[in-house]
Parts: C-alpha cells; structure tokens; sequence
C-alpha cells in the first residue's frame, strides 16, 4: 500500500529522492545475539557479534571469539555450545538431547567477565496441511507465472506466534519487506484465533510478486514457533528497515530479550528465542 | 446579578433598540463582521455571523456609518424614539478601484476589540494568493499567517501554535470537519466559490467553542444570492469546479450549490506505467445550502456536504476516505436585543481500504458519526454589555473498524467494538465594556462526557517495559447492552482584556483552559487518511490544555494603513496520548494497551504587520516557537521536540495591481526544518541489519530549512472572466519532508540516506475563471 501512494505522489508532483550524505552522532558497541533455536536435531547455532557505526560496512561486525556459551533448561539440564569460528558458538543436539517443547531455557553468556542472559519457552509450530502452487496471468499488480499457496493453521489459543521463512532454490528471501509472521491468524493477539492463514501470509509472505516462480525452482517454507514478543521485534525490524516517504514512522530502537546482568553494564542487542520448526518443501514441475 | 445591576444602570434613562442586518445590496448576502458605527457614543458594533447587529442607545438623534471592506461606507440618521429594525443594504466599490484591501474589518477592529490571537481572511484575498496547480485553497492560505505551520506538502491539516492537527476544531457552517484535505493535504476540502467568511482563532477561545485543544477554523459558507440567478466556475489542471446560486422565492429564499471534481487520472492515463494504467485516484466535494427568510424574526438555514477521495491501482487495491455533513439552523430574534441560534447537525468522516488477488478480498471500514443539538443564545444589552449562553449535545458512534476477509471460499468478518459517547457542554459569557480604556470578555464552559460500551472492553495494568511493550490486560467485560463505561466533569474558564494605551494602540492578555474529548490516533510522519479517530474512555483520559497569551497591538498611519501586532503565548497540555515503538494502531483490539501518556508544553512569539492602503498590500509574519512533550520510557523520559516543532516560520504575501487588468502576486515563506530521529548505529541478525540509536533518544536531529517562492498573475478579461497563472515553488527547491534510511541498491552491505522532498521542482499552472 505504501507503495502505491508513493508512485502516486511521485507521479502527481514530481517528488523525488536524493541520496545525500550525512553524519551522523558517534555511538558505541554493542554485544549482538543472533539465538534462533529448534527443536530438530540438526546442528544449532548462537552467533555472537559486535555492532558497527551506521554507516560502516555490515560485513564488517567484528566476531566475538572469547565468548562462553550456554543454555541451561529448567530441569537443569546444560546443553553446551562451544565456539567454532567466526563468532559462531554451536551445538550438535541428539534425539535424547535437543531442545524439549515442555521446557524453559536460559541462555547464558559470559564474555570477559561482562554476564548476558535471556529466557525463552519452547514455542509450538502451526498445522501444516499442503504446499501447493498455480499458473496465474498478469494482474494489476502481479506478473504472469507460478505462485504458492501456504496452507496450514493456527493452534487454538490466544498467543500462538509463527515466523514464515522462504528459500527459493535454498537462498533463504531475506529482503526485509519480506518478513512473513503471524500472530495467531492474524497480526494482533487472538485474531482469527484457531483458522488458517489468510492471504497476507499464505499467499502474500510465500511469493515475490514482481518475480513469481518459474518452472524448475525449488520452494522451501519453514514455519518456526515464536514468542509474541519476537513477534514484535520482526515487526520493528521490517518497520525500521523499510521506513520511508510520505507516512514513515518515527524511527525507534528494536527491541531485545538478551540483559546484562549488571543494569548498569552496558545493553546486548539481538534475540535468544525457541521453537518448533516444520517445513515443506516442492519442486514446480 | 452583577450583569441585572449593571442593565439596570444603563436602562434607567430610557433607551432603545436599533437592530438589523446588514447585506451586500447585489446579491442579499449577510456580511459577517461589518461595523455599525455609531458617532455620537464613538462605539458601535459588529455583526455576527448571521449578519445582525444590536444597538442599545438613548432617546436622541444618531449617525450611523455601516462599513465593510471592499464596499462603499453608508451613512444615515436615525431618531431613535422606539424600537427599530434597520436593515442596511452595502454596495461594492466600482472595477475600477483596483486597490484590494486585505482584511474584512474596520480598520482598528484590531485595536478595539477584545479579541486577541483571531485572524479573519477574506474570500477575495484568499483567491489572490498564488496558488499550488492553480486551486485556491483556505488551508493553504491561513499556514501564511502568524502561529499556523505545517509539515509540509503531503501533510494533511495544520498545526497552530505547537498543537497536533487533531487539536483545530474546524466547522463548516457549524458542522464539525474531520479532515480537511483532499489528496493527503495537497488541497483542502473547501470549495472557496461556496465560503463566505474564514475566521481562525488561536488563542483567548470564546466559551462558545469547545472540543479541541488549539484553534477554531470557523468556515461559514454563501447562502445564496436573493435576487438573481448566477454562477461562477473554473477550470484548471487538477479539477474543475460550478456553482450556481439564485433565488427560490425573490428576496425570501435563496440556495446555492457547488461542486468540484478532479480529473488529474484521466489526463495522467497517458504518462502512467503499464500496472498502474487503470490506477484511479480522484476526489470530487458537493456543497450545498438553502435559505428561507420566514418572517422578520425567523430564518432557517439548510447546508450540505459531500467530499471524498478515491484513490486505487483499478481492481486489485483502492481505498476511499471522506466527508459528510448536514447541518439544519434556526435563527429566531426574541426582539430586537436578543438573538438566538439553533443548530442540528449530522457528521460522517469514514474510510476504507479494500484489496483483492484472484479469489481472495480484503476489506475494511471504519466510521465516526456526530449527531448534535446545539443552541446559542446572545442579549445585547447595550453597546458596552451584552452576553451570551447557551448548550449542545453531541451524541457520537465510533466504528472503528470492521475487516471482512473471503478467502478459500469462506467468509469471516470481524470488527473492533463499537463505541459511543455523549459530550454536552453548558456555557455563559459576556462581553463588557467597563471604560474607555478597558474591555474584558469573560466566560465559564462545563463540559461533560459520557463513554458507552457494549461488545467488548478491555482493562490494563502497566507496562513491564514502559515505552517498548504493551500494558497488561487485566481483564476483559462483555457488557452487552450500551452501559456508561466512564463519565468525565470538565470546567473551561475563559478569559480576555483589553487594555487601549492610545488610539492607536492597545495592550491585551488572554487565558483559555480547553478540554478535547477524541484524539486522532496516528504515529505516521504525517497523518494517512486511515488514522484512527478515538474518544476518551475508562482508559484513555480526556486531553486538556491551558493558554495564557500576551500581545500589543498597534496601527500606524492616518487611514490605519499598517496594522502590527506582537503576541506571545505558553501552552501546557496534559494527558497527552503517545505511542510505545512499533506500536500497530490499525485495527488494534488493544490499543489502549500501547498507548502511553505524557505531558506537552508549546510557547512562542508571534510578529504581525500588515499593509492595508495604498497599492502595494500584503503581510509579514513572523513566528519563534516551541513545541515539544515528555513521555514515560521514550527519550529517556525527557522533553522531546514534537514532529511538528518549527522554531522559525516566515511568510510573506505581497499583492499589486499592475494595471487596470494585471494584478501580480507573490509570496515566500521560510521555515525551520522538522525534528527526525537518527541512528548512531546497526547490528545484523539473520541477515538483516535494523538501525540503532545507542542513546535510546528520539527526534535528536533537524533536517534542512524549508524555504520557498511562489508566484501569481491574474488577467482580468472583462467582468466575467479572468485567466489565472500561476508558479509554485519558483526557484525549485528541493524541500526535504523526510530523511530515512535504507540498504544501497548496488551494494546492500552499506546503508545510505534518502532525502524525500515531495515537489521536486516548480509547478506552474494556468486556470480559467468565470461568472454568469
């Protein structure tokens, strides 16, 4: 939609965009935790990183190597993760050790001395039922070609939340505008509560409609469990990203579930955040 | 009994009434604000905005002068030995005086009267003003004046002395206006061929007027020509417009009626891109009114309105927004000192979105419905003492919103709980004029309001995390019948004096306390049409603001030829509503669980001088300001400056007849550039790389300065038509709306800085105008 009054008001009065350069104030940096778990048995990652001034390169964050990394359940069960390279800290989960649906974990991190920690339950995933796709021609806003329908459901109860991820041929769609979530059925506690999931995110989230699917890709859709609050910070991650024009929003910091023991130390950005994870995967034939 | 001593004081010699109305003598229009002037007791009056006036004077002998701008003065004698009812009919100064006065009062009104923070635009010098596309517009027109600024282009509404756009309360023939714009505020809703008179007033607010926090923009519009049948038009770039006017009954009743309709769509068609080919976006008003004089004392009044905005990609997305009033009025004159008003009015503002792809809709509405009795009343007792009261009930239905969804061949409905609220208001005030040197006017506003809720109502807790996540809910009540939820007892004391040094110059203060009963719901840089218009309930608290104002006016020049003013004011506001980040304001079930209060506070300087004479006229303003607020858990709980905080606002408008058909005008305006919150920082998660601030502050930087040009020159062909042209934006600047940031296209590792201007360049435009 907003990008629809935004062509409109480019085109009635010749607005226009204009790159310009700009200074920004100096800040400082920050621990950032990248803790997106599941209950699977392939191998789970806790990437621990630094933060960059704003207009640094973002390949450039600096690893953070020194860490000790550990999540502890609440039957006091430690599932150790051990620094492999690069900031990442991993862990290989059997069948008989890996994350539990009916437990609570703490993820804890020590770096130099300066203690981090972050709580998570282990979030359900939706109902699957298909991943299916069709032939559509060319509309108003969408191009000829292949697009996928999602169909799968909500768990009864208020407070369900699920995280949409898309990989076409394995590249995993990572363009912000494109974070497909869902709360309940909907995107505010208890919509559609128990139904399945409508157009914005089983249609919407699942295609590119400037570049539909073509014959031969391959489409993979993970649905994750999710907590309400991780909710929130993918939505202040897409509004912060994709802020702009006419109606932006004021820019606002996202939020983060990761405290520093100290309250006075300084604050970690980042997530530490469980689910189940399911997915489908098809090839367009 | 103060006001029947002083009554009595003045009635003991005997004395009588001279009213009337006053009337443009070519169509029967009633001039509002016209002066009657009596010389012998150097006092006078003014006529209200049905165009009567009420003298109280001694048995004697009398000059009257009646005076309007823009019309040859009339004077007569009048013996007064009983009641008499005067009408004075104006005439208009002939074509071939091209020299346009820029106000509608007499000229020391400025000094004279109580009224401070007011400024009254005439129609004509409205349409002098170099116009954006060629379309006269009201809004555009009064952000020229001292205290009144915007966000920019794009920016639906105003903000007047460091108030959010939800704090004007703008009527149209007494009904109240949601939203002013059209197009996202690139033109208002107001057909200027149909307005009569502009009065806005930003300070020391009568106890007449109550429901919002800043300014009344009171918008009366024609009533129709009594005596024959006529029209005018226009045609420009962006929309066409027609009114026809005329008597029903000759010199008993009359109606007018206008429209306007865009076809900017059709005439892009060619120049759109292949998906946005069948885009619509169009917007058209209808106003119109009738008349009827029933007898001498009675009169009734009948206006409507229409506008509405469509806007859509042609089949898969469209939204639509707009508004509807009606407004039914009674004037009835007891006798020849008191005059009364009945109003009954209907107002809509309603919006909705709809969006489709293949088999599956999407649909959403949401509504706001004002039903509303009103009733005023003013005696005026003598020249120096007169005094009103009066009431009105405003019943109002909130739908908030209602989505209805068809997907996989099911169909599920669903909408926000219905709200409705009864404000009522009872006033009394009085206007007294102690002595030759000091004026007051005083006045008292009980205000009440009741919350109803039926379906559903939601109770909270606090924040764990104030500012960043929502309150808890505590508990959820399904009343199921319309129950009085919460009821809220305002008292708005209102105040004004008049202090005359000299002649020419007088010293005034002011103090308004006003309580407003909604909010606009909206954290958007500037308002969508799809901000959420919400009342005041058992969580939310009703928001108020107190007003003091200082100012000195002063003329200069035999015939008051510059008019100067300089008014300082402080503004304080409570219970002002913000929003935790990320919150979601569309169609949230639980929005009072992300709302956040806070506190405001807005001061400022505003300097005014106008040239009135001679063939150069025009004004400067002048306004230094402030405007910011404080809210629990964002920017560390300190003071931020507001979205709409201007610190410097400059305007200037300059008109000049060229010649006996040239008429040139041009104005420049500057501003400070609005605040906008930046980040210091940015950290990557799963691939994606969300800005930081490490200091947690909002609004912490300015963007660049807004200045910018336009010019006008208006042909006059003959008595019947004239070619209007006109360039916006002159020199083309690039005025910036908006900074924001985003990945660069060729390289998404490193983040730039976008500048959004919405005119990139200049706009000229031609129009046509004509009369029949």
């Amino acid at each position: 939609m907003k990008s629809i009054l935004f062509t409109a008001s480019i085109i009635l009065l010749s607005s226009c965009e204009d790159r310009i350069d700009l200074e920004l104030d100096k800040g400082f940096q920050q621990v950032t935790v990248e803790a997106v778990l599941n209950t699977d048995t392939s191998e789970q990652k806790v990437i621990l990183r630094g933060s960059v001034p704003f207009f640094d390169d973002i390949s450039t964050t600096p690893a953070i190597d020194n860490a000790i990394v550990h999540v502890i359940s609440n039957t006091n069960d430690t599932l150790p993760f051990s620094f492999t390279a690069n900031g990442v800290y991993s862990f290989k989960p059997t069948l008989a050790k890996r994350f539990e649906l009916n437990k609570t974990y703490q993820l804890q991190i020590d770096i130099g001395g300066e203690n981090y920690m972050a709580d998570s339950k282990v979030n359900p995933v939706a109902i699957w039922d298909s991943l299916t796709y069709e032939y559509f021609d060319e509309t108003g806003f969408a191009s000829a070609g292949y697009y996928a329908t999602m169909h799968a459901r909500d768990i009864p109860g208020t407070g369900q939340c699920y995280w949409f991820r898309r990989y076409e041929n394995d590249t995993f769609a990572s363009g912000p505008a494109d974070i497909n979530k869902a709360y309940d059925a909907g995107s505010n506690p208890g919509e559609f509560d128990g139904e399945a999931f409508s157009f914005p995110n089983s249609v919407g989230g699942v295609n590119d409609f400037d570049q539909p699917y073509e014959l031969g890709d391959t489409l993979r859709i993970e649905i994750q469990g999710i907590s309400p609050d991780f909710y929130y910070f993918l939505d202040e991650i897409e509004t912060q990203m994709t802020n702009g024009g006419l109606f932006a929003s004021p820019p606002a910091n996202v939020r983060t579930n990761i405290f520093n023991v100290d309250p006075k130390g300084r604050a970690a950005l980042g997530y530490f955040v469980i689910g189940e994870m399911e997915a489908r995967e098809i090839v367009l034939k | 009994m103060l006001f029947g001593l002083l009554a009595a004081f003045y009635g003991s010699a005997q004395s009588y009434t001279l009213s009337g109305n006053v009337k443009d003598s070519t169509n029967g229009e009633d001039m509002i604000s016209a002066t009657v002037y009596v010389k012998e007791i150097s006092d006078g009056a003014l006529t209200n905005v049905y165009g009567f006036y009420s003298l109280s004077l001694k048995k004697g002998t009398y000059t009257i002068t009646v005076q309007y701008i823009g019309f040859n003065p009339k004077t007569v004698q009048v013996t007064m030995d009983k009641d008499q009812n005067l009408d004075f009919l104006l005439v208009p100064k002939g074509l071939t005086t091209k020299v346009v006065k820029v106000k509608s009062k007499k000229a020391s009104d400025n000094v004279e009267s109580t009224e401070m923070s007011v400024n009254e635009l005439s129609i004509k010098t409205i349409k002098k003003i170099p116009a954006l596309l060629g379309e006269v517009d009201l809004i555009r027109s009064i952000q020229l004046l001292p205290g009144v600024t915007t966000v920019g282009e794009g920016a639906s509404g105003f903000n007047v002395r460091g108030g959010a756009i939800d704090q004007n309360l703008i009527l149209l023939d007494e009904a109240p206006v949601f939203n002013s714009s059209h197009l996202f505020g690139f033109f208002s809703v107001f057909n200027p061929d149909a307005v009569k008179n502009v009065k806005l007033i930003k300070g020391g607010i009568p106890a007449k007027y109550g429901g919002r926090l800043s300014s009344i923009l009171d918008v009366r519009m024609k009533d129709g020509n009594m005596k024959k049948l006529e029209g005018q038009g226009g045609v420009g770039i962006i929309f066409s417009r027609l009114l026809l006017e005329g008597p029903l009954i000759k010199n008993k009743a009359s109606f007018v009626v206008a429209g306007r309709r865009s076809y900017i769509d059709l005439l892009a068609k060619p120049f759109l891109p292949e998906d946005l080919k069948e885009a619509k976006f169009n917007f058209y008003d209808l106003t119109a009114k009738v008349n009827y004089i029933v007898d001498k004392r009675n009169r009734i009044y009948l206006s409507a309105y229409k506008g509405r905005d469509v806007f859509g990609s042609g089949g898969d997305f469209g939204f639509n927004w707009g508004n509807t009033t009606a407004t039914l009025r009674w004037n009835h004159k007891f006798n020849p000192k008191i005059f009364s008003n009945t109003t009954a009015y209907f107002s809509q503002y309603d919006y909705g979105l709809g969006a489709a792809f293949g088999e599956s809709t999407f649909d959403w509405v949401s509504r706001i419905q004002n039903y509303s009795l009103k009733e005023d009343i003013t005696k005026f007792v003598n020249p120096n003492f007169s005094y009103s009261f009066g009431g009105q009930s405003i019943l109002s239905n909130y739908t908030p919103g209602n989505i209805t969804v068809q997907a996989d061949g099911n169909e599920i409905t669903r909408g926000l709980a219905n709200k409705l609220t009864l404000e009522n208001a009872l006033y009394l005030s009085n206007k007294w004029k102690i002595n030759d040197k000091i004026s007051t006017e005083f006045g008292l506003r009980g205000t009440n309001f009741i919350f109803y809720a039926k379906d559903s109502l939601n109770y909270y807790g606090s924040s764990p995390k104030i500012g960043k996540d929502p309150k808890e809910l505590i508990r959820k009540e399904y009343p199921n019948t319309w129950t009085n939820k919460q009821i809220y007892f305002n008292l708005e004391p209102r105040a004004s004096i008049k202090y005359s040094l000299n002649k020419k110059s007088s010293i005034k203060a002011s103090y308004n306390r006003m309580v407003q009963y909604l909010q606009l719901v909206s954290n958007t840089t500037a308002s969508i049409p799809l901000d959420v218009w919400t009342p005041a309930n058992h969580e939310i608290k009703p928001i108020k603001a107190d007003q003091v104002g200082l100012g000195y006016f002063r003329n200069f020049g035999k015939k008051d030829d510059f008019e100067f003013s300089l008014e300082t004011y402080y503004k304080k506001l409570q219970n002002l509503v913000d929003y935790r980040d990320g919150a979601d304001l569309l169609l949230n079930e639980f929005l009072e669980g992300d709302l956040i209060e806070g506190e405001g506070r807005a001061y400022g300087l505003e300097f005014y001088l106008k040239k009135n004479t001679g063939k150069l006229n025009g004004w400067i303003s002048y306004t230094l300001a402030r405007s910011e607020r404080k809210v629990n858990g964002i920017n560390n709980g300190k003071f931020f400056p507001n979205r709409f905080d201007k610190s410097h606002n400059l305007n200037m408008v300059l008109m000049y007849p060229i010649s006996e058909k040239w008429e040139a005008s041009a104005n420049f305006v500057y501003s400070t550039g609005t605040p906008a919150t930046f980040p210091t920082d940015q950290f990557n998660f799963y691939g994606y790389n969300p800005p930081h601030n490490a200091f947690d502050e909002r609004n912490n930087y300015r963007i660049k300065a807004y200045h910018r040009m336009d010019i006008g020159v208006t042909h006059t062909r003959n008595k019947r038509s004239e070619w209007v042209f006109s360039i916006y934006n002159v020199y083309a600047r690039k005025n910036p709306f908006s900074i924001y940031f985003q990945r660069q296209e060729n390289n998404i590792n490193l983040n730039e800085a976008i500048q959004y201007s919405v005119l990139g360049t200049f706009v000229p435009s031609v129009s046509y105008n004509f009369k029949f």
